[in-house]
């Protein structure tokens, strides 16, 4: 049985298409124009926030409609940061006659405190919901739903205060990553940096995703109560995956902010929230790939698509994403990863059937 | 039947005065029951007599009313299912399949495996050999080794049924509940689940919940009949299978079922 004559007639499908992706990605800058590749940088950060919404719905089985909120959390923590530098108070601040830095800003003048906050406080603050959420009776639909409240909630906070955070214009004119005043990266550079993270954080999720953690956090999604009675406390892991997840989404915000140079309310939403779900639905649940293919091929096709077709672009990819879900609805990558299934057990299958012997054979048909 | 040794061996399981109502209606009354350590006690009764309702207090799952479950003389009256499992070592298994389903049968067992439940335990978890070694016996145990690749969903109702026990075997449990093992099962099938039950019984007390009367005699040291939430007799099957009020109560049933 655990006899690998073969590792590579083993091997899911979906991890050469990883390999091709990566190649396809490394590639990229040599062929194209600089604006293609900052584009593609940000899809890169998408997917990364992709992977954190699939560690938590396609392998959890829990479905967040407001996962945007920590993104935001992680984008807005390095756009403070490039707003306040040198001890500059903000043209929007100083219009709410505020003359000083606020205190807790402080710490975030230093990009890099600012990044590793914008990774531990929507960690934090995911760790603080989930214990709320898992350790009481609430179960199912209603984490989405509560979820969903708190991206409508988190979005109307930042436009509130405005003095903080400039309301709905957002901030602007966020570095790439220069420390001290320094040069930022190039776009190129910049992009390599994000890429290597990506490939960093998708290694990590697939060793936690296949060690007994995460065989675990599957178990939620399949049978939660089965769970229980195998003497775990599912709620415990539920808390440990959503703050994972929670600190991913941060990571990809603090690297997508630099990427773009803005941050604003539309980025934190429940519409924000409602795309990156569409983009894991799209690529295929619970297998990684999926959720990165589904972000990559969404954006670049949106930005194409309204390239050409100003107006009508949203009704291709509404329409496109119909077909997607009517006709298959594990997602393009779940799909693929399904069928081999499918001919690796058939095939498995018939042989366990040929080597019955015949008078057990005839036992089991009776 | 090594019924008269087994009646003689220490308490695992005692209840007594056991009562829950679900809103007025007493599911299960004023129940004392004694499981040996090392007997396969078979609980019967007509539907609705309490069986899995009896099983869920002592797992946890539903919490009484009145009364006292102790396992070896230790109070565990409701206490959550996750401590019941991990800390005092019951094992269940549920009425129907109740597996993992989009998981191989190896990520099945390996879940189960007793003993990485916390946390902390989990991360440091790593497939050695003697976790394999472990995996692979269960595996055996329950006759799916060829099918270890094979998600839970691909398999056989009975295979899944076998899943499940494993499961619970790979738990190492002191006390074992298996609720209603062999229902839908065919005769082959049925005969194999009660070699199976056998077997286990020669490392583990058993509970078993069954309705087929072949099976009970098949399997049992020691019978308690539940009626309408009490507990109408025990003893070997050999005299439950001629005591009146069963008969009259049970069998009746029973024949009356069959004759509709």
């Amino acid at each position: 049985m655990r006899k690998k004559k073969n590792i590579f007639s083993k091997l899911p499908l979906n991890r050469y298409f990883d390999i091709l992706m990566l190649i396809f990605l490394t590639a990229f800058p040599f062929f194209t124009k600089e604006f293609r590749v900052e584009m593609m940088g940000r899809y890169i950060c998408y997917a990364i926030f992709a992977i954190s919404l699939d560690l938590l719905w396609g392998y959890t089985g829990l479905l967040s409609l407001g996962h945007a909120v920590l993104f935001g959390m992680g984008g807005y923590m390095i756009g403070i940061s490039y707003q306040i530098q040198n001890g500059v108070v903000p043209a929007f601040m100083q219009r709410e006659g505020i003359t000083e830095i606020p205190w807790f800003y402080l710490p975030l003048q230093n990009p890099i405190v600012a990044s590793i906050l914008g990774i531990l406080i929507p960690a934090l603050f995911a760790a603080l919901i989930g214990y709320f959420v898992f350790t009481s009776k609430i179960k199912g639909v209603f984490f989405t739903i509560i979820t969903l409240a708190l991206a409508q909630i988190f979005k109307d906070f930042i436009i509130n205060v405005q003095k903080y955070t400039n309301g709905f214009n957002g901030l602007q004119s966020i570095k790439r990553f220069s420390v001290n005043g320094s040069t930022p990266l190039t776009k190129t550079t910049y992009y390599y940096v994000v890429l290597v993270i990506a490939v960093l954080v998708f290694i990590f999720c697939l060793w936690l995703t296949n060690s007994r953690v995460g065989k675990i956090c599957t178990s939620v999604r399949e049978n939660e109560a089965r769970l229980g009675f195998l003497g775990y406390n599912a709620g415990a892991f539920k808390i440990l995956i959503y703050t994972i997840s929670g600190a991913l989404a941060g990571l990809s915000g603090v690297l997508y902010a630099p990427a773009t140079s803005t941050i604003t309310t539309e980025d934190i939403g429940v519409t924000a929230s409602t795309m990156v779900v569409i983009w894991v639905a799209v690529g295929g649940r619970g297998n990684l790939t999926g959720a990165v293919f589904g972000a990559l091929l969404i954006n670049w096709a949106q930005s194409i698509l309204s390239e050409h077709f100003s107006s009508a672009w949203q009704l291709i990819i509404g329409a496109l994403l119909l077909v997607v879900i009517y006709f298959i609805p594990n997602g393009v990558i779940g799909q693929i990863v399904a069928l081999q299934r499918r001919i690796i057990t058939d095939r498995k299958k018939n042989k366990l059937m040929e080597e019955t012997p015949k008078s057990k054979k005839m036992a089991v048909v009776k | 039947m090594s019924s008269v040794s087994t009646r003689n061996a220490p308490d695992i399981l005692t209840i007594r005065g056991l009562t829950v109502s679900f809103s007025g209606f007493r599911a299960i009354s004023d129940v004392d029951l004694d499981v040996k350590e090392g007997e396969i006690h078979v609980i019967i009764g007509p539907n609705g007599a309490g069986k899995s309702t009896l099983m869920d207090l002592i797992t946890g799952k539903t919490k009484a009313t009145e009364g006292d479950i102790l396992f070896k003389g230790e109070e565990i009256t409701g206490k959550d299912p996750g401590v019941i499992a991990s800390k005092y070592h019951i094992g269940r298994k549920f009425q129907g399949p109740n597996v993992f389903d989009n998981m191989t049968v190896y990520e099945n067992i390996e879940i189960a495996l007793g003993g990485y439940t916390s946390i902390r335990k989990a991360f440091s978890y790593r497939r050695k050999e003697k976790q394999k070694k472990q995996i692979e016996e269960v595996l055996r145990q329950i006759d799916l080794y060829d099918q270890a690749d094979m998600m839970a969903s691909e398999l056989a109702h009975g295979q899944r049924q076998w899943l499940e026990i494993g499961m619970v075997i790979a738990q190492s449990p002191e006390l074992i509940i298996l609720d209603e093992p062999a229902a839908g099962m065919t005769d082959t099938e049925t005969m194999k689940t009660g070699q199976m039950i056998r077997d286990l019984s020669k490392k583990h007390t058993l509970i078993v919940i069954e309705h087929d009367m072949e099976f009970v005699e098949m399997i049992a040291d020691y019978v308690t009949v539940l009626h309408q939430g009490r507990k109408l007799a025990e003893g070997p099957f050999s005299e439950i299978k001629n005591n009146k009020k069963v008969i009259q109560v049970y069998l009746k049933d029973d024949m009356d079922e069959e004759g509709d």
